[in-house]
C-alpha cells in the first residue's frame, strides 16, 4: 500500500527522537493505562495506519492521508494541567519537523493534540500566551537550516530538556510557526477511565463482531476482546530495543492479532479474559479515587502492570489457572478436582464465575502492597520498584493455592480470600474448606471481628487452651484477619493503612 | 432402653436436621456431604440441654475404611471454626464433641477410639432394628458419659445412716463458738478477763498444729 511515510520521513522522526531519548533517565514503568486505552481507540479508527507509543510524544498516530498526530495524554481529574509544559513540548516537535523539511513542501503534516480527562475546563491559549511560553521569536523563518539536523544529532541530546527547548526556540522559532501551531492544535476532552473502557468495548465489539456466540458467552467475549487489545498494546512496551520499528504498532497487525485469537477458545482467551478483569478493577479504583496524587497514580499503575504480567504468566498454564480457581472459586472440592480435565471454554466459564472474587482479591492485594510501598519503602530507590511487584510476594512452592508472603508479616504463608459477610451465611464456603487442607498460617478475609483471631487446624481435647492466652504460633494454628483496618473503598486509597500494627501484628486491634 | 430414649431422658435433643441453625444457632450442614446431603453413616446429632455438649452418632459399619473418625474430625473442626455466628457457643462446644460410633458386629480395630484429636470417640456394640431404634448391648450403657446408674438399684444402708446421725451436733451452746459475740472493750484495763485468758491458753497449748 502506498504511504506518505517514507524512509525519509522516518529519518526526520528519528532525528527528533534522538534528542528526547536521553532525557528520561528514571526507569519508570511506561504507559499509564489511560494512555494505552487511547492508543487502542486510535487503532480502531478508520484511516489509521500506525500508532506509536511514547515515541515523539505519549502517542503518535500516522494516518493514511499523511496526517501525523503528536499527542500528549493527560489524566488529571482534579488538577489544572500545566499548559505551558504541554504547549512547549508539542510546539518543540512541531517546529523541529518544520525545520527539518528545509525548503521542501512536505505532504506529511504534524498535528499537535492534547487528549485530556479533567473536570476543569481546558482552553486553547491565544497567541499572546503562546509568545509568553516560547519567548522571543524571529519575525521570519530562518534561512540557514542546514545545521539543524547536525545539532539535533550531536549537541542537543546532551542538553537537559529545558536547555534543549531554550536553544531551539531562541535559535529558530518564528512568528508564523506559532500561529500555524495554534491553528493545528486541538484539545480533545475525554471521559474518565472507566467510561473510556466501556466506549472501547463497544467499538471492539462492532469491529470484531462474530456471528455464532454461545449463550452466556457474550459478556465473556467482550472481556476477551478487551483483554487481547490490552495485551497487544502492553506487549509493545516490553521490547527493550529502541528504534521506531519496535515502538510502532500497525493497525493491520492489531486487527490480525485479534481475529486470530478470537477464532477459538484457548488458554490465550483465558489470559485475555482475566487481564480484562484486572484492568477493569484498576480502572474502578482510579475512577473512585480521583483525589489520588499523580505519584500515587503512577505507583498504582506500576502495581497494575506488574499484576498483568504476573497473572498472564499464571494463566498460561492450567496449574496456574487451577491455583486461582482453588483459592477463589466457590465450587466444591470435587468440582474443582475436575478443573484440569475441562477444555478451555469450560475452564473460562469457571474462571468467569469467580470474577467478583478475583476483583476483591486484587483490591486487597494491591492496597496492602500500596501500603507497604507508601509506608516508607526501602532506602534504595532501585529496590523500591521491586516492592510494587505482586510476583515478589508470592510463594511459588505452594502449588495448590495463591500463597502470599508479606515479609513484614508475623507468618510465612497467608492467603487472601473473598469476604465472609458480616452475617455469616450458613452456606458452607467451599473455598474456605478447601483451604483447610492447605493450612496457610494466616487468612486475610474480610469478616466480622468475632470470627477474626486465632484458630486451630488441629488440637487435642486433652489440652484445653484458653482463647486469649499468648500461644506461640505453630503450624497447627492460624489467624484470621478481619481486614477492617485495610480500607479499599471509594476515596479511601489516599489513606495509607498501618499494616505493621494491624494485619501484620499477632493480635487484632479490634479483638475482644 | 434404646439409645434415643437414653438421650431423651437426659435432656439431649436431636438437631441433625437444623441445617440453617434456626433452632440452635448452629449450622448443621457443616456435617453434611459436599452436595449438602446427610451422610449415610450419620444417625443423629444430639445436643445437651445447656448446649455445651454434642454427641454425633455414627454407624461404624457404613464405611469400613477405618478413616471414619478422622473424616468426621475434619468436619467437626470446620464446624467449630465456622459453624455458627455465636462464637461463645462454639467455644463452649469445642472440647466437648464426642463421636459415638456404633457397631453391630465385633469391633476389630479400636485404634481410632484412642484418638483425642478434635473430638473424643466412643465405640459401642449395639443392635439396630428395622425402625432404626438402637439397642445397646448389656453394660455398654456404662460407656455413655452421662449415663447415671439408677439409685433405686441400690439399697440404703440403715445402720450407717443411724451412726452418721449421731455425729451431727445437737442444738446446744457448744455450737456458740460458731457465732460472733460482740463484747464491749474494757477501756480501763484493756486486757482480757482471766477466764478468757484461760480459754486462749488452753487453745494455744492444746493446738496440735502449734509450732513447738
Amino acid at each position: 500500500m502506498e504511504t506518505y511515510f517514507t524512509d525519509e520521513v522516518y529519518q526526520k522522526f528519528e532525528t527528533m527522537y534522538e534528542g528526547d531519548k536521553a532525557r528520561d533517565a528514571s526507569a519508570k514503568v511506561r504507559g499509564f493505562l489511560f494512555q494505552d486505552l487511547i492508543a487502542i481507540e486510535f487503532l480502531l479508527e478508520n484511516q489509521v495506519q500506525h500508532v506509536f507509543l511514547e515515541f515523539l510524544e505519549d502517542i503518535d498516530v500516522a494516518y493514511e492521508d499523511g496526517r501525523f498526530e503528536v499527542i500528549q495524554v493527560k489524566y488529571y481529574p482534579k488538577k489544572n494541567p500545566d499548559m505551558k509544559e504541554i504547549i512547549t513540548d508539542l510546539y518543540y516537535q512541531y517546529l523541529l519537523f518544520d525545520l527539518l523539511n528545509g525548503d521542501r513542501v512536505e505532504v506529511v503534516k504534524i498535528k499537535p493534540h492534547l487528549v485530556i480527562h479533567s473536570d476543569k475546563v481546558v482552553n486553547k491559549p491565544d497567541l499572546t500566551k503562546m509568545r509568553g511560553y516560547i519567548g522571543e521569536v524571529l519575525a521570519n523563518r530562518p534561512d540557514s537550516l542546514k545545521d539543524v539536523e547536525v545539532q539535533l544529532r550531536t549537541i542537543i541530546p546532551k542538553m537537559k530538556k529545558d536547555e534543549q527547548r531554550q536553544k531551539v526556540f531562541s535559535s529558530w522559532a518564528y512568528e508564523k510557526s506559532l500561529s500555524d501551531f495554534l491553528d493545528d492544535f486541538e484539545i480533545i476532552p475525554k471521559d474518565n477511565i472507566r467510561q473510556l473502557q466501556d466506549t472501547i468495548e463497544i467499538k471492539l465489539e462492532k469491529c470484531f463482531s462474530i456471528c455464532d456466540v454461545a449463550d452466556g458467552m457474550q459478556e465473556n467475549r467482550r472481556k476477551i476482546l478487551m483483554g487481547l487489545a490490552v495485551i497487544f498494546i502492553q506487549e509493545r512496551y516490553k521490547t527493550g530495543e529502541e528504534g521506531v520499528q519496535n515502538i510502532r504498532v500497525s493497525k493491520a497487525d492489531f486487527v490480525d492479532y485479534i481475529q486470530n485469537q478470537m477464532k477459538m477458545y484457548s488458554d490465550k482467551s483465558i489470559i485475555a479474559y482475566i487481564i480484562a478483569v484486572v484492568t477493569e478493577e484498576y480502572e474502578a479504583i482510579i475512577t473512585e479515587n480521583d483525589d489520588l496524587s499523580e505519584e500515587q497514580r503512577i505507583s498504582l499503575n506500576a502495581i497494575y502492570k506488574n499484576t498483568v504480567e504476573w497473572i498472564g504468566e499464571e494463566c498460561s498454564k492450567i496449574d496456574g489457572q487451577f491455583r486461582i480457581v482453588n483459592t477463589l472459586c466457590t465450587d466444591t472440592y470435587e468440582q474443582i478436582l475436575e478443573f484440569g480435565n475441562k477444555d478451555a471454554a469450560e475452564r473460562l466459564l469457571v474462571i468467569a464465575g469467580c470474577k467478583e472474587n478475583i476483583k476483591i482479591f486484587l483490591r486487597y492485594l494491591w492496597k496492602v502492597i500500596f501500603d507497604i510501598y507508601s509506608g516508607g519503602g526501602v532506602s534504595h530507590e532501585a529496590e523500591n520498584g521491586e516492592l510494587l511487584k505482586p510476583q515478589n510476594y508470592i510463594d511459588k512452592s505452594k502449588l495448590n493455592y495463591i500463597c502470599i508472603h508479606f515479609p513484614q508479616d508475623c507468618v510465612e504463608t497467608s492467603v487472601i480470600l473473598p469476604p465472609a459477610y458480616g452475617v455469616f451465611k450458613s452456606r458452607k464456603n467451599n473455598h474456605r474448606l478447601r483451604l483447610m487442607k492447605e493450612k496457610p498460617r494466616k487468612w486475610f478475609m474480610k469478616c466480622d471481628s468475632k470470627l477474626a483471631g486465632k484458630h486451630e487446624y488441629d488440637y487435642s481435647t486433652a489440652e484445653i487452651v484458653e482463647k486469649d492466652s499468648v500461644t506461640n504460633l505453630n503450624k497447627d494454628n492460624f489467624i484470621i484477619e478481619c481486614m477492617q483496618c485495610v480500607k479499599i473503598d471509594e476515596h479511601e486509597w489516599t489513606k495509607i493503612d498501618d499494616c505493621k500494627n494491624c494485619i501484620f501484628a499477632e493480635t487484632c486491634i479490634k479483638g475482644e | 432402653m434404646t439409645l434415643q430414649c437414653l438421650f431423651d431422658k437426659y435432656g439431649y435433643s436431636n438437631v441433625e436436621d437444623d441445617v440453617n441453625g434456626e433452632k440452635t444457632g448452629l449450622f448443621m450442614n457443616y456435617f453434611y456431604d459436599e452436595d449438602d446431603k446427610k451422610p449415610s453413616e450419620l444417625m443423629g446429632i444430639y445436643i445437651s440441654k445447656n448446649q455445651d455438649e454434642l454427641f454425633i452418632v455414627l454407624n461404624g459399619e457404613e464405611k469400613i475404611d477405618m478413616k471414619l473418625c478422622y473424616e468426621w474430625d475434619l468436619k467437626i473442626r470446620d464446624f467449630i471454626i465456622f459453624g455458627s455466628e455465636n462464637r461463645k457457643k462454639l467455644e463452649g462446644l469445642k472440647y466437648n464433641v464426642i463421636q459415638l460410633v456404633l457397631f453391630q458386629n465385633d469391633i476389630e480395630d479400636r485404634t481410632e477410639e484412642l484418638s483425642l484429636n478434635i473430638s473424643r470417640k466412643i465405640f459401642l456394640r449395639c443392635t439396630i432394628n428395622e425402625n432404626g431404634e438402637i439397642f445397646l448391648d448389656s453394660d455398654e450403657e456404662l460407656e455413655v458419659p452421662f449415663y447415671l446408674i439408677e439409685p433405686d438399684d441400690l439399697e440404703m444402708d440403715q445402720r450407717l445412716i443411724e451412726k452418721l446421725k449421731q455425729y451431727i451436733p445437737k442444738e446446744d451452746s457448744s455450737l456458740n463458738f460458731l457465732s460472733k459475740i460482740r463484747k464491749k472493750a474494757n477501756k480501763k484495763t484493756k486486757s482480757f478477763l482471766k477466764k478468757e485468758y484461760d480459754l486462749i491458753e488452753r487453745w494455744l497449748t492444746e493446738d496440735e498444729n502449734r509450732k513447738d
